[in-house]
């Protein structure tokens, strides 16, 4: 374009030279600020602990890998890791497998019933993990509510021993984790449009292949993201196996919290430990990548 | 003379984001007092250039001054500038004179004044008792008002607007572009306005500036934009034009251009340009209210009047204007709008027309 | 609905099996919590159901015990320190990554939220040393930093969706008007983000309330918390002298959530008008 009147343009090299020299005032610099104080609460009490515990798991008692020996091959430490996945997994699909018609229905209600619904959820999500593993304790416990019940129809002649036990871990974690599945499947399928499955409907599909068709594949985000957190927290989880779990289904941070305060093998547990946080950050990463696609990070970066 | 506007002067303000360059260098001056607007399609710039004389949008090069004073390094509470925004941006959780007092407060004045101020600001918009409301209580009209109150109540020199009439229906639209334009004479000041509805700018503006990708292409007042457009982007976006693309090359005569837009048809052409034009870079526009309708066996009348021979494909009523689509055998149909007053009968679709023009109405211009 | 009339039989009646599994596992998800409330109120030492028999007895004892009260004090302790520190911090940081034009916001904002997902046992193990390190162990201060670290991310989202839901024209609005950056927060942004900032406030505490892993290792028999007290009891004993405490919790904690409902209900008013 050539210049007319008073209107000029030109090629950036030319830029008049004072243009340069004054530094425009720019908001967003101010607030960058802001982030000091938090990255470095953040960093000197997590990333630095973390560091130091990857850092311990080297040498202590003495440099080498000698921790990471005992972990892969001494003792029950490499079954316990296992254990964690195995758990892990039987947790986040039976989750997913509970979770998915109740946020279907959830997702479909309005008004009051909705509120009602939601309030179920929000109410146990809130409940003390503590309180809610020992409600399970009395549930599963030999004089528990179960066994009265089992007794009582004549399923069983005398009371089981659930506890300690996997079943009693899997269903406590089950119940424990569904609020964490239901609430993302619940987001992903209230932003689903309906008229989808219905213009399916009306081009001949059955309710049954709408769904399969239609509705299912648009639910995967949501799929992912709850299935992820899940199996994120999961692995972590120290109250309910400990609680329900005993000797025989000892996960991972259970083992580790005995071995750094009842046994102080700081070295063994700050091994354990790293090998935990590899699984969980592979995981959290994948998360991230997950709940970007599904819907567009945590930040509303401009 | 302190009471008059602001002058502004922008001189190479660029903007880029990352490698995306959002603002070429671009330089322009607005007169005290001026009504200056800025129009293009979105993403055009307009608002990055609104945004680097408000402050909130960095400029990566160049200066912007407002009277000689070079505004770059000063932040946007400082720079003494009212700012209209499209959504209103009015304070949710204050009442109306609250909003309206909230530049007042920060000025430190004496309570008495600011309610002062604030009351004879909001007789001025002409809603005076609306100050104990929230701004969720009142229409879009009101809050679009009660943002000008607001914006101009600390008396800055240089207002500027960020398409505020985007929001509201087309009827309200018009009665504010009055309003506002009566509240610019009333006030005294600078205004930089920021639409992309051109009946809106061009009523409204003493000079205006079209923007298309990140430049401002043309600048100057309404009529010499709309009579004199520099390019076809601006015959097109201001108002509606006809393009004919020359098939030969454009042949110059004395008091113009001739060239031919289909065999056997030649248009007489006028230019604001001198020099030769080839059939690459011009087309001829053509207003559609410039064309009339002649009878069948019109020949021309020696002024270099040009005539087309068409048929109607598509006769429209709208308002007062009869719209014709006639296709004459030049690429894309003519578009010709007659004032139904001048004629009695509609033609329909399928019967022969003559189209007539003046030359001085059928400008040669660049494509680019 | 219309398409549910045409549709088949079968699928009328695969629809309210659906229903009704629906509500049986939202009933499955609140059902244990109300074991617990008559548990509390039994007469008898062990932990039956349906107890034969009623008495207050274990909520006397809770009283009685001076343990079960100090276990509260410091609950109360840390966990206020806890959400003010996260309110803070996790405030400052969203407003960095929202407005802060950052490259790598997405980065960041994982960084900041990371605490919240990585198990809480490797945070302890690590902070332990340190503390012991810094003279803190078993004070109220080790674990408030500790909590401080898993309550940020939570007031960072909850202040991150406050922001991105209102118009940012409104701060540009005010600036123009005259307010520097600091007025412009404290008379425009912070009325608009504050139930976010205090909903997350209440989640950071709510946390802070339930921790157990952390509170095993930085706390001592002194500074020990709710959860603490709980767990030590629970591998001693199971009385229901538990139960009646885990009522009060949970009593404790339904209010703050019923806080929380309010609070969002009223801010969800107050943007539909803005």
């Amino acid at each position: 374009m050539q210049s007319h009147g008073a209107t000029v343009t030109r090629s950036p090299q030319e830029i008049t030279p004072a243009g340069e020299e004054i530094r425009a005032w720019n908001a967003s610099r101010l607030y960058r600020w802001l982030l000091v104080a938090p990255i470095a609460f953040i960093g000197l009490f997590f990333l630095w602990p973390i560091m130091s515990v990857i850092h311990r798991s080297f040498v202590d008692p003495v440099p080498g890998l000698g921790n990471y020996e005992r972990v892969l091959f001494a003792g029950p430490y490499l079954k316990s890791l296992w254990i964690t996945l195995q758990t892990a997994a039987i947790v986040t699909v039976l989750c997913l497998v509970i979770a998915y018609p109740v946020a279907y229905v959830m997702a479909r209600a309005r008004g009051n019933l909705f509120a009602l619904m939601t309030a179920m959820v929000v109410t146990s999500l809130w409940t003390s993990v503590v309180i809610r593993s020992y409600a399970w304790m009395v549930v599963f416990q030999r004089r528990g509510v179960l066994n009265q019940a089992l007794v009582a129809t004549g399923i069983t002649e005398h009371p089981v021993n659930f506890l300690p036990g996997t079943l009693a871990v899997n269903v406590g974690m089950v119940h424990i984790m569904l609020p964490f599945m239901i609430l993302p499947l619940l987001a992903n399928m209230r932003s689903i449009d309906r008229s989808l499955v219905l213009a399916a409907g009306v081009m001949g599909a059955s309710p049954w292949a709408a769904f399969r068709r239609v509705f299912l594949p648009l639910s995967i985000p949501g799929i992912s993201a709850g299935s992820a957190l899940v199996f994120m927290m999961s692995l972590g989880f120290f109250i309910t196996p400990s609680l329900l779990g005993g000797p025989r289904h000892m996960m991972a941070a259970v083992m580790i919290e005995q071995q750094a305060n009842r046994l102080l093998d700081w070295g063994l547990a700050a091994a354990l430990s790293s090998v935990l946080l590899l699984l969980t950050v592979s995981i959290y990463l994948l998360y991230l990548r997950v709940v970007r696609h599904a819907e567009g990070g945590f930040a509303h970066a401009r | 003379m302190a009471e008059r506007g602001a002058r502004l002067t922008l001189s190479g303000v660029e903007k880029q984001y990352g490698k995306v360059v959002a603002l070429h260098p671009t330089d322009l001056e607005i007169e005290p007092g001026e009504f200056f607007s800025l129009i293009g399609p979105s993403g055009s710039g307009k608002t990055t250039l609104l945004g680097t004389v408000a402050g909130f949008t960095p400029p990566t090069r160049g200066r912007i001054s407002v009277d000689g004073t070079d505004v770059v390094a000063v932040p946007p509470y400082k720079r003494n500038i009212g700012m209209v925004f499209q959504n209103y941006a009015l304070f949710p959780h204050m009442n109306v004179f609250e909003n309206v007092a909230f530049p007042l407060r920060l000025r430190k004045l004496p309570a008495d004044v600011v309610r002062e101020r604030v009351e004879s600001m909001l007789q001025s918009v002409r809603l005076p008792h609306v100050g104990n409301r929230m701004p969720s209580q009142l229409s879009g009209g009101q809050q679009q008002r009660i943002a000008l109150a607001r914006a101009a109540v600390y008396g800055p020199r240089m207002l500027l607007m960020d398409e505020p009439l985007g929001a509201l229906d087309k009827n309200l639209r018009e009665e504010m572009q009055l309003e506002i334009k009566a509240f610019h004479g009333q006030v005294d000041a600078t205004v930089l306005y920021v639409t992309h509805d051109q009946d809106e700018a061009a009523t409204m503006s003493d000079r205006l500036a079209i923007m298309n990708n990140g430049r401002i292409v043309q600048h100057g007042t309404p009529r010499e934009l709309y009579e004199h457009p520099r390019n076809a982007f601006v015959a097109c976006f201001l108002g509606r034009a006809n393009l004919f693309r020359p098939i030969d090359g454009v042949e110059s005569t004395a008091g113009g251009y001739r060239l031919s837009v289909k065999d056997d048809v030649i248009l007489n052409a006028v230019s604001a340009r001198t020099g030769a034009f080839t059939e690459r870079e011009a087309v001829i526009c053509v207003r559609p209210e410039a064309i009339r309708l002649e009878s069948p066996d019109f020949k021309g009348d020696g002024n270099g009047t040009n005539v087309l021979r068409g048929t109607v494909i598509d006769a429209v009523y709208t308002a007062g204007t009869l719209r014709y689509q006639v296709d004459a055998g030049t690429g894309s149909p003519v578009s010709v709008w007659l004032p139904s007053v001048r004629q009695s009968e509609m033609l329909a679709a399928g019967e022969p027309v003559t189209l007539a023009w003046p030359a001085n109405a059928t400008l040669l211009i660049p494509e680019e | 609905m219309p398409a549910e009339i045409t549709m088949p039989l079968r699928y009328r009646i695969f629809n309210m099996l659906l229903l009704g599994v629906a509500w049986a596992i939202l009933v499955y998800l609140v059902l244990p919590q109300f074991i617990i409330l008559p548990l509390s109120f039994s007469n008898q030492s062990y932990l039956s159901f349906p107890p034969s028999g009623w008495s207050t007895e274990w909520y006397v004892r809770i009283a009685e015990n001076p343990a079960w009260s100090q276990a509260a004090w410091n609950s109360l302790a840390i966990g206020i320190p806890t959400a003010f520190l996260s309110m803070v911090f996790g405030t400052l940081a969203a407003l960095a990554v929202a407005r802060g034009g950052l490259g790598r916001a997405g980065l960041t904002a994982a960084f900041i939220v990371a605490p919240m997902m990585l198990p809480h046992v490797i945070l302890a193990i690590g902070l332990y040393p340190m503390m012991l390190w810094l003279g803190l162990l078993n004070s109220h201060a080790a674990a408030i930093v500790g909590h401080t670290v898993i309550g940020i991310p939570l007031v960072f989202i909850t202040v991150n969706a406050a922001l991105s839901r209102y118009n940012l024209a409104l701060e540009l609005a005010a600036m123009t008007l005259g307010a520097n950056p600091w007025q412009t927060f404290w008379k425009v942004t912070f009325p608009m983000i504050r139930t976010g900032v205090v909903i997350g406030g209440i989640l950071a505490f709510a946390t802070s309330f339930d921790e157990l892993m952390l509170a095993l290792f930085l706390t001592g028999a002194g500074t020990r918390t709710l959860p603490r007290l709980i767990w030590e009891q629970m591998n001693d004993y199971l009385t229901p002298t538990i139960a009646a405490a885990a009522t009060l919790i949970f009593a404790f904690t339904l209010l703050l959530l019923i806080i929380v409902s309010i609070l969002q209900a009223r801010s969800g008013r107050v943007e539909s008008h803005g």
